[in-house]
């Protein structure tokens, strides 16, 4: 229990740190303001305009959150499909490697014209960018299952269904996870970059009206929200994975108790 | 012998390389506010014709992504002079970044409403409502639309507007957008290139009257080395005063220099860029030149429009005197 505390301490304390290392920086060299503001003149501007700031946070959550739910769907659905055939997997593999790597963040000037304005461009680019990692690493997952565990349950006569639903699926928890963390920040790029390019509100467009404004102070200001933003839904991600892991693994006991 | 051929080699070698430098060129850097445009062809021509070498100079020419950006690389001293508009240099010299104006170039505000010659607007105060509006939010001109609505006094809540960055051509075109709010030599004459029908409503109509692109550069550059800055202001306008006489040398020397570029595009932009640097100041004391008068004028807009917190002392944002 005291080792946790001390831990975290000494983690914050790197934060601390490095904040304290800016703030003299900024001030022995002399730096501007309108170059690089220093931490304490952020944190005045983040509460000066903490209501503004506050009220631009919502529609960018809403849009990550709708980028990564829709990655998260199309992501699985996806990875499934592939999961089941080992050739439908193989021929499509190529494909989805090139559609990785083509920079999606390229396209945004053009979902604007494609989409429109405001909320639907933003929740596009989120999820392009945002539902790769999850198609990787769910088809992998899915098909990394010990095949003589899957073989058993054949002998025992399970479905299909009970085999994805006891078995693979489970299995590939960790896998999906750790795709999910990746995704979630993809999603906040997608998202901000959205905002850069095709909307009105949210705080990708505080960041760049403040940034034309020569408001370096404002833009810094709504970058730390954003990033505090970006902490809070990671973190609600890994949450979610220890409870579904706990209950997960509660079902594959039951499961191997009662074989 | 072979050791006094070796060290006559040497010697020689030795005198060649303490031999001042035969006149090295300076090279400088500049930066311009967008990415390349027929707007830029005196530029193009002032370093192709020679212009620069003629003054000892070796110019590097940089696009840019937007004045506010130049202004802060210029304020910075990551390049050694800028073509920004004057009112973003101005709000730079606010926030303690050292930016001078040593050439206003274009003296008129471009900033205009664009419209199809079908749906037009002919009075700003009533034919803007129920239409869409395209802004373009990470262009001065969307601050200055948001003081035209205060100054005309519209209501809000009968506007509709909608982002459209980098866009507003291709969303007029297709009617996405009713109006768009733009520089006039770049998306309507864009467009009339494209062989639609559009006309324009000027923002200096409704006062909002601003001095535009300048030639820009950092104070302390001004102090360490003044001739080259002479010599850079000097090269400079010559390419405009020349294209002023010979556009077609001008739209040629862009042209070449861009070869991907819409030539019927760049045709018509060109001489209406040239037109903005045409002022009473200007026709008398030369092109770039600006006044205390004018700069005053467009200082007092911008805190109006709360694109500047406080006033500054504008004599520190321009000089004349590189001009002469």
């Amino acid at each position: 229990m005291k080792k946790n505390a001390l831990l975290h301490f000494w983690q914050l304390m790197t934060f601390v740190l490095f904040f304290l290392a800016w703030e003299v920086l900024v001030r022995v060299l002399g730096v501007k303001p309108v170059i690089l503001p220093a931490p304490t003149v952020i944190f005045e501007q983040i509460w000066a305009h903490r209501a503004m700031l506050l009220q631009n946070t919502w529609p960018t959550f809403v849009a990550i959150g709708l980028g990564f739910t829709y990655a998260f769907i199309v992501g699985f659905a996806i990875a499934v499909g592939i999961a089941f055939s080992r050739t439908v997997r193989e021929i499509t593999y190529p494909f989805l490697i090139v559609a990785q790597i083509l920079p999606k963040i390229a396209f945004a000037p053009l979902f604007l014209i494609w989409f429109g304005f405001g909320l639907t461009p933003k929740i596009v680019i989120a999820a392009l960018i945002a539902f790769f990692p999850i198609v990787i690493n769910t088809a992998k997952g899915l098909t990394s299952v010990d095949p003589e565990l899957l073989q058993y349950l054949d002998s025992l006569g399970a479905s299909p269904r009970e085999k994805f639903m006891r078995v693979s699926l489970p299995w590939a928890m960790p896998y999906i996870f750790a795709a999910l963390k990746i995704s979630i920040t993809l999603a906040i790029v997608g998202a901000v970059v959205g905002e850069f390019v095709a909307a009105g509100e949210g705080l990708g467009y505080v960041i760049n009206s403040a940034n034309i404004a020569l408001d370096t102070q404002l833009m810094f200001a709504a970058i730390t929200v954003l990033s505090v933003l970006g902490v809070l839904m990671f973190m609600a991600v890994v949450a979610v994975e220890r409870l579904v892991t706990k209950s997960s693994s509660l079902a594959v006991d039951t499961g191997s108790a009662t074989m | 012998m072979n050791i006094r051929r070796k060290l006559l080699a040497v010697l020689a070698l030795a005198a060649i390389a303490s031999a001042p430098a035969a006149n090295a060129a300076d090279k400088v850097k500049l930066r311009l506010d967008w990415v390349y445009g027929a707007e830029h062809a005196p530029i193009f021509l002032a370093r192709d014709k020679g212009f620069f070498k003629e003054e000892g100079i070796d110019v590097e020419l940089m696009p840019g992504e937007g004045s506010s950006v130049t202004v802060k690389l210029v304020g910075n001293r990551d390049a050694d002079f800028g073509y920004a508009t004057a009112d973003q240099a101005l709000i730079g010299l606010a926030k303690e970044l050292p930016v001078v104006s040593t050439a206003v170039i274009l003296q008129k505000n471009p900033t205009a409403f664009i419209f199809k010659t079908a749906k037009p607007v002919k009075d700003v105060k009533t034919d803007l409502y129920g239409k869409t509006i395209g802004v373009q939010l990470k262009s001065n001109t969307g601050r200055q639309w948001a003081a035209l609505r205060e100054i005309l006094k519209l209501d809000p809540s009968k506007l509709k507007e909608v982002p459209a960055d980098g866009a507003l051509v291709p969303l007029l075109a297709s009617d996405r957008i009713d109006v768009a709010i733009g520089f006039y030599h770049n998306d309507a004459l864009k467009l009339r290139a494209s062989g639609e029908n559009v006309n324009w409503i000027m923002f200096e109509d409704f006062g909002v009257k601003m001095y535009s692109s300048a030639l820009i550069t950092n104070a302390n550059l001004i102090k360490e080395k003044p001739d080259l800055v002479r010599r850079f202001t000097r090269a400079f306008v010559k390419g405009w005063t020349y294209s002023a006489q010979n556009p077609e040398e001008a739209l040629k020397a862009f042209i070449a220099a861009n070869p991907t570029t819409d030539v019927k595009y760049a045709t018509l932009k060109l001489p209406e860029v040239i037109k903005q640097t045409r002022s009473p100041d200007a026709d008398k004391n030369g092109v770039g030149s600006s006044n205390v008068k004018d700069w005053n004028e467009m200082q007092t807009l911008l805190v109006k429009m709360k694109m500047m917190d406080a006033p500054v002392d504008v004599t520190k944002a321009f000089t004349n005197q590189f001009l002469k």
